[in-house]
C-alpha cells in the first residue's frame, strides 16, 4: 500500500487501512506524517492567532514562539510513544493483547484528519464565518478521536467497547487519583470550629 | 487514479491555506482586507535605540533601520490613516533618535497624524522621537525627560599598566585617537569632546522647542533640560507631554485626529516576521561586542 493509498484509506476506508498499518508497521512514514501534520498545524495556528488578534502583528513573546514550537515537536513525539506504550501495556494487563509498535504507527496516521481542522477554521475566518470554522475544527478533532479508538481496536484486536474503555482508562485513572488525593488532603486537614 | 486526485486536491487545499497563513504572519496587513478599510498603524520602539537589531543573544535594542522602514510603510500605505508610536525606551545613540525623528517629520507632512504613547520609560532619545509627533500621551508613572547628551569613555590605563599592556598608536593627526581608553584625556581633547556634547545638546533642545512649540515656555524648558527625569504626571503639568492616558487612549486619540469614523483596525507595522523568529538565535556573532568604546548618546 503506497502512502497515497494509506492517506486515502485513513479518510475513506479506515478499518482495513488501520489493520494493514497495525500488521505492516511502516514506522518511518508514520512518524514523518505525524511530524508534517504537527508542523503544518503549528503554522496555520500561528496564522489564526494573527488573524484573530485584535492588534494585527502583535503576538506576545513572538521571539520565543519557535523555540517553544521546537520543544513541542520533541514533546509530542515523546507523548505519542508514551501513549502507544502505555495503552499497549494496559491492554496486555487487562486483555492479554499487546502491539505497541503497531499501535504507534496507527496513532501516527490517525492524526491525518486533524490537519484539515485548522485550515478549514482559517478559511472560514477569512470568509467571516469563524463560528463555522470552530465547528469544523471540532469535527476534525472528533474524527481524530474516533480514529484513535479504531487504532486501538485494530492494533490490539479488541472489541469496540474494550477499545473505548482502554482509551478513556488513563484519563479515568488520573481523575480517580486526583479525587483520592483531594479526599486524603481533606481528611488530614484540621477542621475549623464553626 | 481517483485516490491520487482526492489526496492531491486535499494537499492543494492544505498548501494553499499554509501559504496564506505564512503570508499573514509575515505581512499582517494581508489579513485586514476583509475587515475595516482604515488602519491605525502602531510602531513599537522597545529598548535601547541603536542601528542594530537585537537577537536572542543580546539585550533588547530598537533597531532604527527597521523602525524607519515601518514609518515609511505607514507613509506609503493608503489604508494607514494614523500612526501611534509606542515608545518604551531609555534612549540610545543620538543618530538613531535623530534618524527616526526625521522620518516621522516626513510622515507628518503626508497629513497622517502621529501620536506618541509612552510606556514604562520614554526618556532622552525616546523623548527626542516623541517630540517629532503631533501629540504625546504618557501614563502617570511613565519616566520621561532626561533631555541631554552624554558621551562616556573609560580610562583603563591603570589596569593596562598592571597587566603590562602598552598600546602602540600610529596616527595621522594629533586627535585621531581622541577618547582612547589607554591614556588620560588631555585638556584640549576634553574641550573638543565637550563641544561635541554641547552641540548635540543644543540640537536636542532645538528639537524639543520645535516639537513642543506653544506648549512649553522655552526659558522654562532650558531650566529643566538638565538631564533630569520626570513622571508622566509632572511632565504633563510642565507641558512636556499633552495628556495622560494608556495605549488604547492613544489609539483613540489617533483615530479622532485622523477623523476615522468607520470601523478601523490596529496593526503593528514593525511586528516580527515569521522568518525573523525562525532564524533568531543563530547569529552567534552577536555574542561579541559590536559597539565602539564610546558613543554619543541621548
Amino acid at each position: 500500500m503506497s502512502l497515497i493509498d494509506t492517506i486515502y484509506g485513513i479518510f475513506f476506508d479506515p478499518v482495513p487501512t488501520l489493520q494493514y498499518l497495525a500488521r505492516e508497521k511502516p514506522l518511518l512514514p508514520g512518524l514523518l506524517v505525524y511530524l508534517v501534520v504537527f508542523v503544518f498545524n503549528l503554522i496555520i495556528n500561528r496564522g489564526l492567532t494573527t488573524l484573530d488578534s485584535e492588534i494585527a502583528g502583535f503576538i506576545p513573546d513572538g521571539n520565543f514562539i519557535w523555540v517553544f514550537a521546537g520543544l513541542g515537536v520533541i514533546l509530542s513525539f515523546f507523548i505519542l510513544a508514551l501513549t502507544a506504550g502505555l495503552l499497549s501495556l494496559l491492554s496486555e494487563i487487562f486483555y492479554q493483547r499487546g502491539n505497541a509498535s503497531g499501535l504507534l504507527v496507527c496513532l501516527s496516521f490517525a492524526v491525518i484528519p486533524g490537519a484539515l481542522g485548522p485550515p478549514l477554521q482559517y478559511g472560514a475566518t477569512l470568509l467571516g464565518v469563524s463560528w463555522l470554522g470552530v465547528i469544523l475544527s471540532l469535527l476534525a478533532v472528533i474524527w481524530v478521536l474516533v480514529l484513535q479508538v479504531l487504532s486501538l481496536r485494530e492494533a490490539l484486536e479488541l472489541q469496540t467497547g474494550q477499545a473505548v474503555l482502554l482509551f478513556i482508562l488513563p484519563g479515568l485513572l488520573v481523575v480517580l487519583l486526583l479525587l483520592g488525593l483531594i479526599f486524603i488532603i481533606a481528611q488530614t486537614m484540621p477542621s475549623f470550629p464553626g | 487514479m481517483r485516490k491520487g486526485l482526492v489526496v492531491g486536491l486535499m494537499l492543494v487545499f492544505l498548501v494553499l491555506m499554509g501559504v496564506l497563513s505564512i503570508r499573514v504572519v509575515n505581512k499582517p496587513d494581508n489579513a485586514t482586507s476583509l475587515r475595516g478599510s482604515a488602519v491605525v498603524g502602531v510602531i513599537e520602539i522597545n529598548g535601547v535605540l541603536g542601528g542594530e537589531a537585537a537577537s536572542l543573544l543580546t539585550t533588547s535594542a530598537a533597531d532604527s533601520n527597521r523602525i524607519m522602514k515601518a514609518i515609511r510603510t505607514a507613509a506609503k500605505r493608503p489604508d494607514v490613516k494614523a500612526v501611534v508610536i509606542r515608545i518604551n525606551s531609555p534612549g540610545g545613540t543620538a543618530v538613531a533618535a535623530q534618524e527616526i525623528g526625521i522620518e516621522l517629520e516626513k510622515l507628518r507632512k503626508t497629513g497622517k497624524p502621529v501620536v506618541t504613547s509612552m510606556g514604562d520609560v520614554c526618556a532622552s532619545g525616546g523623548y527626542w522621537i516623541a517630540c517629532s509627533s503631533d501629540y504625546i500621551m504618557a501614563n502617570g508613572t511613565t519616566l520621561t525627560g532626561s533631555i541631554g547628551a552624554i558621551m562616556e569613555t573609560t580610562n583603563l590605563q591603570g589596569l593596562y599598566d598592571k597587566l603590562g599592556i602598552r598600546q602602540e598608536v600610529f596616527k595621522s593627526g594629533e586627535h585621531k585617537d581622541i577618547g582612547s581608553s589607554s591614556r588620560e584625556i588631555t585638556p584640549q581633547e576634553r574641550e573638543i569632546l565637550q563641544a561635541v556634547v554641547s552641540d548635540s545638546y543644543t540640537q536636542f533642545l532645538k528639537q524639543v522647542k520645535q516639537g513642543r512649540k506653544g506648549k512649553i515656555d522655552p526659558r522654562e524648558l532650558e531650566d529643566i533640560a538638565d538631564g533630569r527625569v520626570f513622571t508622566g504626571e509632572t511632565a504633563a503639568q510642565m507641558g512636556l507631554v499633552d495628556s495622560l492616558g494608556n495605549y488604547y487612549d492613544a489609539i483613540k486619540q489617533a483615530q479622532e485626529m485622523a477623523g476615522i469614523t468607520e470601523e478601523s483596525r490596529i496593526e503593528v507595522l514593525n511586528a516580527e516576521k515569521l522568518w525573523d523568529s525562525l532564524i533568531l538565535g543563530t547569529r552567534a556573532s552577536r555574542l561579541l561586542p559590536t559597539q565602539n568604546l564610546w558613543q554619543l548618546k541621548y
